[in-house]
């Protein structure tokens, strides 16, 4: 017979810092045009995009809420807040930065991996960026990250009108509808044809206000033979009520370029994170995902490539924990148009303490996308008979000409693996831990040596407690 | 055309995105469908056969229409619509093995629609075996003509119950004209150590939807089903197998093997759904989709889903032309590339009728295939 144990999980305090006595202006709850409006008179929008969030609130209010993934009847849009600016202006110095906003974030370690690993930083406090800074010789080759609303009004204005959800429309479901009207916040970057940024820039999104939503917007153009990685973080303290996380990400990939975006995401327990992020990649262009869900307690995320040039490159790599709670649905879609595409998604998820972990994805490759290849591997681990672990791939191939491999595979931990570790005298706990971080390599081996630590003490912390 | 109504079958058992339009099949179906007898072949002794009306409640288990209706179908509740009034049920005695096996024909006219009922119940420690042999009346094999829907439908509702350390052997030859829609529905009951092995081969019909769900709900019981199609023309297959583990040990092995020609276009949906309690259960799925046609369309949705811990889960799919290796090296046997990918289609579905235990099947099939040669385009 085989024997259970269970302790608590420990608590996340780094995250769990909650910043009570922030100075904050708030709108009302709720979603209504006037609300919009505000938001748009609070933005300094050009017109155009006053009209397009007041469109946009018209399609978010005639389409239906999803029925085909986790519930999200715990969200009621009727009590979320969708705009809480704290009361300081974006700097490109930390010193200028509110003392108790700083500490946040110098515990959750931005500035730091900022002096030592970073071109440059954006950080989001609930709805506005409070810094945002790139470092002089990144400037200087002529790439531009800067904070979404200041670009609007600046010389790339006309690119980012372009470009602005083009890519993500408010058509494609409710809440990128949701998204295009009350966005906030978010970074725009562009890299000129040519260059190469050494060193990753990142943003970090940190929403700390009760009952609030996140809608940053990120946008990201890479030009001709261009190269960048970018990196987003984010992270909540836990709340009783339920937080709302509805950012969009567009990503531009242009010939021969790439781009790398990394997301470590681990927002409280509480959020309901429905975000939407995309890519469009051109000619012998690619774009590579890196991708770990930690947090949330609703999750739908699918990141989505659109390979239109020929012999352009996708690649995914993502994990999925889903602990107590907790029900992530994250996957990943591909949608091949150019010929001799290629993509590779290669995807982990572990289930416990009740979680349920669900991959999704599609891989379309269109009549015109001859010779084209896609590979999918998909596994899944049960660390107990509570949680749940779904598999829901579909691919959809309209030509003969093209070559498509799926592999999926669901099972849990080895016993024998277990039992040989704890013969070596390793502990239970610290046995189950490292099959578990090792399950998780193929992620941390993608990132910068401190995030893949982060993410390696994130799923310390997830398996503290959790011998059986 | 007659009064239609439209239904819902084909069902993933979870959803998922709409817009990939494979969350379900919706067909058309006439108001009005005749039942269909088969003719049928038994010779073993060990087999009663009887007609169950459902109209009436009559008898007790499995004589009982509640005791079938119980059990679900892959095409779910609306493919009852389909099928007829009554039922021809076959029982296989305990502790014998069919001496040969039951041959039912099922023959559609190509006009009209029609609906049947099945059930197959294997007593303890039994083994029924059934060959099921769904043609166009009057079929012409050498008749490779494309041919539009006429609003003709065929329908055969098949339900499986096998007591402990029983089994069920069924083989399936769909041969039906193109100007018809099939509805092949199965549902399945397992208890322990109780097996279905299914053999399906689908080549007929405009229209196709062909599902089957089992529940393994014994410890130690099996679900095995070896598919294998070939589409053309304007064919379009709707598959959708469920494979349901609820006992202890339990175990599935599905492998789905097909050709696509011209634009026919396929659908396969497969899961594997272990049950919380199904501990050690093992489920394996396979697919490999020969696409040939230039506008050929496949989907393929292979879902694991999974509330039980010690398990193992493994599905695999190929989709795609033949693979220049393979080319080459018939090529370095003389074999030009348009005979080699006849070669390799036909194989495929001889591999799957050199199973059938009766040599008609195989004759018709040898037939349909040198049709088929003539008739692929490249």
């Amino acid at each position: 017979m085989k024997e259970k144990s269970q302790v608590d999980d420990i608590n996340r305090s780094i995250y769990d810092i909650k910043n009570e006595n922030v100075d904050e202006y708030k709108l009302e709850s709720g979603l209504t045009p006037e609300i919009v409006e505000k938001i748009s008179s609070e933005k300094n929008d050009p017109e155009w995009m006053r009209a397009f969030r007041l469109k946009s609130l018209e399609i978010y209010n005639s389409m239906g809420i999803p029925d085909w993934g986790p519930s999200i009847d715990g969200l009621d849009m009727n009590n979320i807040v969708t705009y809480v600016r704290p009361n300081t202006k974006m700097s490109a110095k930390w010193s200028e930065v509110p003392e108790d906003i700083k500490d946040t974030f110098e515990r959750l370690g931005i500035p730091q991996a900022e002096r030592e690993s970073l071109a440059g930083v954006g950080a989001q406090f609930d709805s506005e960026l409070v810094y945002h800074n790139v470092k002089e010789e990144v400037a200087a080759q002529g790439v531009i990250y800067s904070d979404l609303e200041s670009a609007l009004h600046g010389p790339y204005a006309d690119m980012i009108k372009k470009h602005f959800m083009k890519l993500i429309t408010p058509q494609d479901h409710k809440f990128a509808a949701l998204h295009g009207a009350v966005w906030s916040g978010g970074s725009f970057v562009y890299v000129p044809p040519g260059v190469t940024v050494e060193i990753p820039l990142q943003s970090y999104f940190r929403l700390n206000a009760p009952g609030a939503g996140q809608f940053e917007h990120t946008l990201i153009i890479v030009d001709e033979g261009a190269n960048l990685h970018f990196i987003e973080g984010c992270s909540a303290p836990k709340y009783n009520v339920a937080n709302l996380h509805a950012g969009a990400v567009e990503l531009f990939v242009g010939k021969n370029a790439k781009l790398r975006y990394s997301t470590i995401e681990n927002w409280s327990k509480n959020m309901y994170n429905l975000n939407t992020k995309r890519a469009i990649v051109e000619e012998g262009g690619t774009m590579e995902w890196v991708s770990g869900s930690f947090g949330s307690h609703v999750s739908y995320l699918y990141p989505m490539t659109i390979l239109q040039g020929a012999d352009s490159h996708m690649e995914f790599t993502g994990i999925t924990f889903a602990g107590k709670g907790q029900n992530l649905d994250t996957g990943a879609k591909v949608v091949h148009t150019g010929e001799r595409t290629s993509s590779y998604i290669n995807t982990k998820s572990i289930s416990k303490d009740g979680g349920i972990s669900t991959f999704r994805s599609s891989v379309l490759i269109g009549k015109n996308a001859k010779k084209s290849k896609n590979a999918v591997s998909c596994q899944s681990l049960m660390l107990d008979d509570i949680s749940r672990s779904d598999t829901i791939p579909a691919m959809d191939i309209r030509t003969k000409d093209a070559d498509v491999g799926h592999e999926a595979k669901i099972g849990k931990v080895s016993d024998d693996a277990v039992f040989y570790l704890m013969s070596r005298g390793i502990s239970e706990e610290d046995a189950r831990a490292m099959i578990v971080s090792g399950f998780a390599d193929n992620v941390s081996k993608e990132l910068p040596l401190e995030y893949a630590v982060e993410m390696n003490n994130l799923i310390r912390l997830e398996m503290k407690g959790s011998i059986g | 055309m007659a009064n239609t109504k439209e239904v819902s079958l084909n069902a993933l058992p979870v959803k998922t995105w709409y817009w990939l339009k494979v969350n379900d099949a919706r067909l058309a179906v006439p108001e009005t469908i005749e039942e269909l007898e088969p003719v049928a072949d038994i010779k073993d002794s060990n087999i009663t056969y009887k007609k169950l009306s459902l109209k009436e409640s009559i008898g007790e288990g499995m004589e009982s229409a509640g005791f079938w209706t119980g059990i679900k179908t892959g095409a779910g509740p609306e493919g009852d619509l389909l099928a007829g009034k009554s039922a021809d049920l076959l029982v296989q005695e305990a502790e014998t093995v069919s001496a040969s096996p039951v041959v039912l024909h099922y023959e559609y006219d190509g006009v009209k629609a029609f609906g049947s009922r099945l059930y197959l119940y294997a007593k303890k420690n039994s083994t029924l075996k059934v060959v099921v042999i769904a043609t166009k009346k009057g079929l012409d094999l050498k008749d490779t003509e494309a041919k539009e829907l006429n609003g003709s439908l065929g329908a055969l509702q098949t339900r499986i119950y096998t007591e402990e350390g029983a089994k069920v052997e069924l083989y399936m030859l769909q041969l039906l004209g193109e100007e018809s829609v099939y509805v092949s529905d199965i549902g399945g009951r397992c208890e322990e150590k109780g097996a279905i092995a299914l053999t399906r081969l689908e080549l007929g019909a405009g229209k196709l939807y062909a599902a089957a769900e089992t529940d393994l709900v014994g410890k130690h019981s099996d679900f095995t089903a070896r598919i294998g199609y070939n589409a053309r023309h304007a064919q379009m297959f709707d598959m959708n197998y469920v494979a349901r583990h609820r006992g202890k040990k339990s175990t599935c092995e599905m492998n789905v093997a097909g050709v696509l020609w011209d634009k026919a276009t396929k659908v396969f949906r497969g899961t594997i759904d272990f049950i919380r309690g199904c501990a050690e259960a093992v489920g394996n799925e396979k697919e490999e989709v020969l696409m040939l046609g230039d506008e050929a369309v496949n989907q393929t949705i292979p879902l694991i889903l999974c509330g039980e811990e010690d398990v193992e889960g493994n599905h695999g799919a190929t989709i795609g032309e033949l693979d220049q290796d393979t080319l080459f090296y018939l090529g370095s046997r003389g074999i030009d590339p348009e005979t080699a990918k006849r070669m390799i289609a036909a194989s495929r579905i001889e591999a799957v009728s050199e199973t059938f235990p009766n040599g008609e099947v195989r004759k018709l099939v040898d037939e349909f295939i040198r049709g088929a040669a003539e008739d692929a385009e490249f």
